[in-house]
């Protein structure tokens, strides 16, 4: 949740929450990112050449 | 939205000065056009026979009279647009854009403010209202006709981020800036990591340990190979610009080697220093009186089992918080800190909750102004209360009086505003001085970083809703309390935000950086190095070349504030975008007498 969603707050403390929220749900993409490309490779090494 | 009011004026080709410009003046619904006759503007226009395209619009940023400005420029062959509305730094890239859209150089696209500075300022005078918008229009297109075509320089940038302050703030953010895929290095000054938090016993609203929260973040901190610590260390040099940053770090204290650091982006979050009183200011320096950061650590070792609150060996069974100390100080004093320090509030609640909680009898009198445990924190002065806590409110003009009896006792008078403004002599063992947060001083690092500072002491950001990490220096952000007094929460949050940004830049692996900045004529320069020391960003250096010494100024580094161009007694710099050419162009439209 980002902003006054999750609690009373003013503007400017609900665009840093917001900025926050970008953060997290970046670093769950890489992680995403990472996971597929891993399994990518998984994949590959698994099919016979 | 589009009205083409004057009928649109084709000119013969070639013009006269082999320019197609087309000219768009905003109503902005009423704003220009209830104080300047725009239809005026327009036909009174010093056309040298290259103004192609004359219109008014009612609205010049909506969508529609983008795409007439598109459709005008493609249609008509325009290579020069002027747009007359407000202040460039409303819609300079919006019309940039228009004109990437349409095939146009953005850089041959000139904003003309009529509104900030015309129509709103002379809203008494429509005749000369008029008469300065033409003027200014005019002023606009004698700097079209000179433009020429300007490329963004692309920078390469690393993907690698500093973080100074090793506080809750800085450590939130390495740990975010890894996980999104960034290198970093985390310098904190002291040898430990953690800041006020690390120092912290039980924190609201979880009942952890801020002890015990910094030492979760320094675990996920160690378990990333991308971050690399640096304790004992500060920032003594930095070089280079956005993007591509070198940054010398100092380990160990005066006098030791220094290391450099590369890096893209540079994270600040120095965090706070806690109010110091004078003595005498409250009683401070009185025994017995004491500063909140004072009181918490003993809170924290009574409750860690260092037996009942005592001060100097006596148990504490009354005591009295003075709110406000340091903060919200009183326009009228020298330097006075003006700003409330947020966290105090509720940071003091919390700890008469945890008094009450250590030993009951303890009699607790809360002095305050008001009470600011906003949002989530209003439960804890609920909760204090219903502890026991006594709340008496004091004018900031009647502070209470605080002095030791002959026979060994505080007594604080106050006079409560609650009870009809009667006077209250409260005898107590200790009196705690609420402290509130003080800007850190850190004169070395504001110099290395250039890093700007509001009144109040604490660093500025661009702009408080909408830009509120970045800072005038690009690539230069701040988190945390450095900024201005925040809660634990509120830092983090920063800090978050202030990776999102480092990402916004750093992911993409380039930037792109304005062209209009300074170059030097090599010819004409004659190496004195005057403007070695205009140029506050350290962007212009001597060279030589084939043709002797000059000066060079290098792009990545040229923020094109044209601080040198005056200096130089040769005229050999010029700034691109405004060249002498040009700004003498546009001084001669204006001083034009009006036919």
């Amino acid at each position: 949740v980002a902003g006054a969603a999750s609690g009373a707050k003013d503007i400017a403390d609900s665009i840093l929450h917001a900025g926050a929220a970008v953060a997290q749900v970046a670093a769950h993409l890489e992680t995403a990112k990472a996971d597929a490309a891993m399994l990518d490779e998984v994949r590959k090494a698994m099919v016979p050449a | 939205m589009t009205e083409p009011l004057a009928p649109d004026t084709v000119a013969a080709e070639p013009s006269a000065t082999g320019r197609r410009i087309g000219v768009y003046v905003c109503h902005c619904g009423g704003n220009i056009s209830d104080y300047v006759d725009v239809e005026k503007v327009i036909s009174d226009i010093g056309d040298a026979g290259d103004v192609v395209v004359a219109k008014t619009a009612m609205f010049a940023c909506s969508d529609a009279t983008q795409q007439d400005m598109v459709a005008d420029i493609q249609a008509q062959g325009l290579d020069g647009l002027v747009v007359a509305s407000c202040s460039p730094k409303l819609h300079t890239y919006t019309f940039r854009a228009v004109a990437v859209r349409a095939g146009l150089n953005p850089y041959e696209y000139s904003q003309v403010n009529i509104r900030e500075q015309c129509s709103w300022v002379h809203t008494d005078d429509r005749e000369a209202a008029t008469a300065k918008a033409t003027a200014l229009v005019n002023a606009g297109i004698s700097r079209t006709r000179l433009t020429t075509p300007l490329e963004p320089m692309v920078v390469e940038t690393l993907p690698h981020t500093l973080v100074i302050g090793g506080g809750v703030a800085g450590l939130r953010a390495a740990v975010g800036l890894a996980d999104i895929g960034l290198r970093v290095t985390l310098v904190e000054r002291e040898l430990q990591l953690g800041g006020w938090v690390g120092g912290f016993g039980t924190m609201y609203p979880h009942g952890r340990d801020g002890r015990e929260l910094i030492e979760t973040l320094v675990a996920e901190v160690r378990k990333r190979p991308a971050i690399t610590v640096l304790t004992g260390a500060e920032v003594v040099g930095k070089a280079g610009s956005f993007g591509n940053y070198l940054v010398s770090v100092r380990i160990g204290g005066e006098g030791s080697a220094a290391l450099e650091v590369a890096v893209g982006s540079i994270v600040v979050a120095t965090g706070f220093e806690s109010y110091q009183p004078e003595i005498g200011e409250l009683g401070y320096g009185i025994e017995g009186v004491v500063t909140l950061p004072d009181f918490k650590a003993m809170v924290d070792a009574s409750a860690g089992g260092a037996g009942p609150l005592a001060w100097h060996g006596r148990r504490v069974r009354s005591l009295a918080y003075v709110y406000c100390v340091g903060s919200r100080q009183l326009a009228d004093a020298p330097d006075a800190n003006q700003y409330c320090s947020r966290f105090c509030c509720a940071a003091t609640v919390q700890t008469s909750v945890q008094v009450a909680g250590l030993d009951p009898a303890i009699r607790q009198f809360h002095l305050y102004r008001d009470m600011r445990t906003y949002g989530k924190f209003e439960p804890l002065y609920t909760e204090s209360r219903k502890a026991g806590s006594v709340f008496l409110k004091f004018a900031p003009e009647a502070p209470p009086e605080i002095r030791r009896e002959d026979g060994g006792g505080l007594t604080v008078t106050v006079h409560d505003l609650l009870t009809e403004n009667a006077e209250l002599a409260i005898p107590v063992d200790l009196v705690v001085l609420v402290t509130g947060m003080i800007p850190r001083a850190n004169q070395e690092l504001v110099d290395v970083l250039k890093l700007p500072a509001g009144s109040d002491g604490f660093f500025n950001e661009i702009h408080p809703k909408l830009r509120p990490v970045e800072t005038v220096v690009d690539g230069v952000l701040i988190a945390g309390a450095c900024q201005g007094p925040k809660t634990s929460a509120e830092s983090v949050a920063s800090g978050l935000a202030a990776v999102t940004q480092s990402a916004a830049v750093l992911k993409k692996g380039y930037t792109e950086l304005d062209p209009l900045v300074a170059i030097v004529d090599p010819i004409a320069c004659t190496a004195c190095a005057d403007c070695l020391t205009a140029c506050p960003y350290d962007a212009i250096s001597m060279t030589e070349g084939a043709d002797g010494h000059a000066a060079v100024i290098s792009p990545t580094g040229c923020k094109g504030c044209g601080g040198c161009v005056p200096i130089c007694s040769e005229n050999a710099i010029d700034l691109l975008g405004y060249t002498d050419a040009q700004v003498s162009a546009m001084i001669e439209s204006l001083a034009a007498v009006p036919a």
